[in-house]
């Protein structure tokens, strides 16, 4: 993404439009943020994107780590310098950081340290959907929610004074909603850095012993409470005579706000917006509760404000109905959308019974878009190859597992290669054990390059020490790809500067008896070394390279296209049916021929050899491909 | 189910844009953002990005006064502005008789449909008359034209965002002339095309 330059401004000006994430990083540069780390994630990745590249301009200092659970580390170092740090992770990143955060919530830190996490309702761009406002209940760390842009800047920036002022890491928890979300931001002035880092010597960083700290802990919570309620992060909006309510948490608000004025309910249903996640703002809460019959709570992915009016009205000894996602008068699963948030306040006001929404209406025939691998994709190419070894070496019953990444994709057709997938860098473990526990099936495990050095090599080192026979193929593009081309410790794009670490030095410096680096664009190659892989009796390891196809050096660089012969192509579809490039499609003569696409050509000539009649060949081409 | 206050089909507006990932529907909304802020209304835009560029889906709302939620509630879209006709059906469900829709008619087949189409001719995409159909069942309001093939003729498929842009200001029904648009959004000589080709088709019709 393109820095938009208004988002340095020392000081407010006109409103400038705005990306939800950019509304976040604006906030952290506004509290003189001195470091910023992460690691790439949808729906989290602009926040650092902004930061990196603001970070030159404005003298901080913002970078990708290898995994969030390094980055949360390093922002601990540098908190431990006294200078503020900021973390950005997709919400499953923080259970990568989540060791970390359980000791450091008991450590007086000295800088500011905010964790920022998008949360990703209805798991749109992701493989489950988590409610991250649990870890701050079990951190016992102070917790905010925003929901508009004004207030991701804002709060923003009072995390950071909360945290820095209580000593105690403070979460900030987001939703892809907010995330993406463009409109006016309103700026405030940017804080010079206040301290120079300096790391204090003279005392001990460590939770341990832990009681004590514990207690103190709890203290912190109690007095961000005060905090919290001074800022009036909270409102309450009512004419003291509505005997219903809606509360709402997040960006949730948003629907809830929407759902009143849509009803015309206003002289009738009070409004609670609760941005303290942690502690909830249960003064302000009883308040609300106090005149209320019935009350409907609208968040998105957990019951926690909702448990949390229960629980608040259950202490008062009151009596009243709290309806929500728990109660099922809103779905329990996937996002939170405004009509279900209408109709589950139209019954709270009807008095009738809350009713679950049904599946939303879709006209018939309406085809699904198959997402698949792009046109000039390594991946395609490696999946191909490794189906042609299993086939020549008469494997049939081979053991795939997969990882995360774009290469998931060899899940569906016409691959369908992938046998499990669960967490970043689960592959390693789980081939381990598959191949102990299947001795007479071949196990791969297929690893992308960055989750190879996300969470893959503590795996991997487990699978050389126990000599298991693994064969590893790491499709290495040279990017973090799948969240847009970050790079990583084996870009060799980016390494002018830093030290280049190549995957395969890591399978030779853990022992690993076969290692070949190869061209994935190489299939009169590649088949041959991964059946050598296939049949070596230890773990092996295959790196398959080339780089990612949307890498900016990638795009429009080869003057060639593909074109097939039409008096050659007999119609057997096996560039279609086994290869499966978006760049061919069928002719438009209708004759059951196939051609090809010349804007999604990316003349890679990967199909050079893919082709049973050879009819495909290659010219220059005259215009330029997307 | 009290009766619902929210607008109807005037001002405010709730946008609507679709098409295939690469076609510009991202960019289509960045701009009509762009151009209701600089005229000082309150504007708020969403999307939903997932792996679009894998060949996926794409809609990106502008909300135009609305207040803060940038989701579009069923059947309250103003206006629809499909790069896509395929795409165009899928929304439907944010379509009621008061939306005004322009719709493109040149299809990009969802790759798989293609394939299965090789193998079977029977089983190919639904028909863009089937297409627009179904959506003038749910509203008269309906502006059909092969926009690619306008986009084309100005220079290039890729202002096709441009033309279907263009359409929205052509048609007589926003208190902004098309000058307003290209006083407001600088814009390249081609793509200026695209969108005078946009307006050209929309007012003829209007």
């Amino acid at each position: 993404m393109t820095l938009n330059p208004t988002l340095l401004s020392p000081t407010p000006e006109e409103p400038l439009l705005a990306l939800g994430n950019e509304a976040f990083a604006r906030g952290a540069i506004e509290a003189g943020v001195q470091l910023a780390t992460g690691y790439p994630g949808t729906p989290s990745t602009e926040i650092m994107e902004t930061l990196i590249e603001a970070a030159p301009v404005l003298g901080f200092s913002a970078f990708w780590s290898v995994n969030e659970k390094v980055a949360f580390d390093v922002a601990t170092g540098a908190s431990f310098s006294g200078a503020r740090a900021l973390v950005v992770t997709k919400h499953v990143g923080l259970n990568v950081a989540a060791d970390s955060l359980m000791q450091l919530n008991l450590v007086d830190i000295a800088g500011g340290l905010v964790i920022i996490s998008v949360d990703d309702p209805g798991g749109i761009s992701s493989n489950n959907e988590q409610d991250n406002r649990l870890y701050a209940k079990m951190a016992e760390i102070p917790a905010l929610e925003p929901s508009t842009l004004e207030e991701a800047r804002e709060l923003t920036r009072r995390a950071f004074e909360i945290s820095e002022s209580l000593k105690v890491p403070v979460l900030i928890r987001s939703v892809t909603r907010l995330a993406h979300m463009t409109s006016a931001l309103t700026l405030g002035t940017i804080e010079a850095p206040h301290k120079k880092p300096h790391f204090d010597s003279s005392r001990q960083w460590s939770p341990f012993p832990p009681l004590a700290p514990h207690g103190r802990l709890q203290k912190k919570l109690r007095q961000a409470a005060g905090m919290l309620d001074a800022f009036g992060v909270d409102t309450w909006e009512s004419n003291g005579t509505e005997r219903l309510g809606i509360a709402a948490a997040g960006f949730a608000y948003n629907y809830a706000r929407e759902a009143v004025d849509r009803l015309a309910v206003n002289n009738r249903v009070a409004l609670l917006k609760v941005s303290s996640v942690n502690p909830l703002p249960r003064a302000l809460i009883r308040k609300f509760l106090e005149p209320l019959d019935r009350v409907l709570v609208v968040e998105d992915v957990a019951a926690y404000l909702e448990e949390g009016l229960l629980l608040e009205a259950a202490a008062m000894g009151k009596l009243v109905e709290v309806r929500g996602r728990r109660s099922g008068a809103l779905p329990s699963t996937g996002e939170t959308l405004p009509d279900d948030v209408v109709d589950a306040l139209d019954a709270l006001v009807e008095g009738t019974p809350p009713r679950l929404p049904g599946e939303a209406a879709k006209p018939a025939s309406i085809p699904n878009r198959q997402i698949s691998f792009c046109s000039g994709c390594s991946h395609r190419t490696t999946y191909y190859a490794l189906a042609q070894a299993f086939d020549n070496l008469g494997i049939n019953d081979p053991i795939v597992v997969g990882d995360i990444g774009c290469y998931t994709l060899g899940f569906f057709p016409p691959f369908n290669i992938l046998q499990t997938m669960t967490s970043m860098g689960a592959s390693m473990g789980t081939a381990a054990a598959l191949a102990e526990l299947n001795p007479h099936r071949k196990v791969i495990a297929v690893i992308g390059d960055s989750t190879m050095y996300h969470a893959g090599m503590p795996g991997l080192l487990q699978i050389s020490h126990q000599r298991l026979p693994v064969t590893v193929l790491v499709m290495d593009n040279s990017v973090t790809g799948s969240t847009g081309q970050q790079p990583h410790p084996g870009s060799w794009q980016n390494s002018d500067a830093r030290t280049l670490v190549p995957i395969e030095d890591l399978g030779k410096a853990y022992g690993l008896p076969y290692v070949r680096v190869v061209g994935s664009f190489q299939l009169k190659k590649l088949p041959g070394i991964l059946e050598e892989a296939l049949s070596s009796d230890g773990p092996a390891m295959v790196v398959s390279r080339q780089a990612c196809a949307l890498e900016p050096s990638e795009i429009g660089r080869r003057a060639i296209v593909a074109t097939i012969d039409e008096a050659l192509c007999d119609g057997c579809l096996a560039c279609i049916d086994e290869f499966g490039c978006p760049a061919f499609v069928p002719a438009a003569d209708g004759l059951g021929k196939i051609e090809v696409e010349a804007l999604q050509c990316t003349g890679c000539a990967a199909c050079k050899f893919i082709c049973p009649p050879e009819a495909i060949s290659f010219v220059r081409r005259d215009s330029p491909p997307t | 189910m009290i009766e619902d206050a929210s607008n109807n089909g005037r001002h405010p507006w709730r946008i609507l844009t679709v098409g295939t990932g690469g076609q510009g529907v991202l960019t289509a909304a960045h701009l009509l953002s762009r151009f209701f802020v600089a005229r000082g209304h309150e504007v708020v835009s969403g999307q939903l990005h997932g792996m679009a560029q894998r060949g996926g889906s794409v809609q990106s709302s502008v909300m135009v006064d609305c207040g803060i939620s940038p989701v579009i509630p069923e059947g309250k879209a103003d206006f629809v502005l499909a790069l896509e006709p395929i795409e165009c059906a899928r929304a439907l469900r944010f379509v009621s008789s008061r939306t005004n829709v322009f719709m493109n008619t040149a299809m990009v087949t969802p790759f798989v449909v293609a394939q299965d189409q090789v193998r079977n001719r029977d089983m190919g995409p639904p028909s863009v008359q089937e297409l627009e159909q179904a959506i003038a069942s749910v509203t008269s309001r309906l502006r059909v034209t092969d926009a690619t093939a306008l986009a084309e003729q100005a220079g290039s498929i890729r202002t096709l965002n441009l033309v279907m842009l263009g359409s929205l200001f052509g048609a007589d029904l926003l208190p902004y002339r098309p000058a307003d648009f290209t006083d407001t959004v600088a814009l390249a000589e081609e793509n200026r095309r695209a969108f005078m080709s946009g307006v050209t088709w929309s007012s003829v019709l209007s």
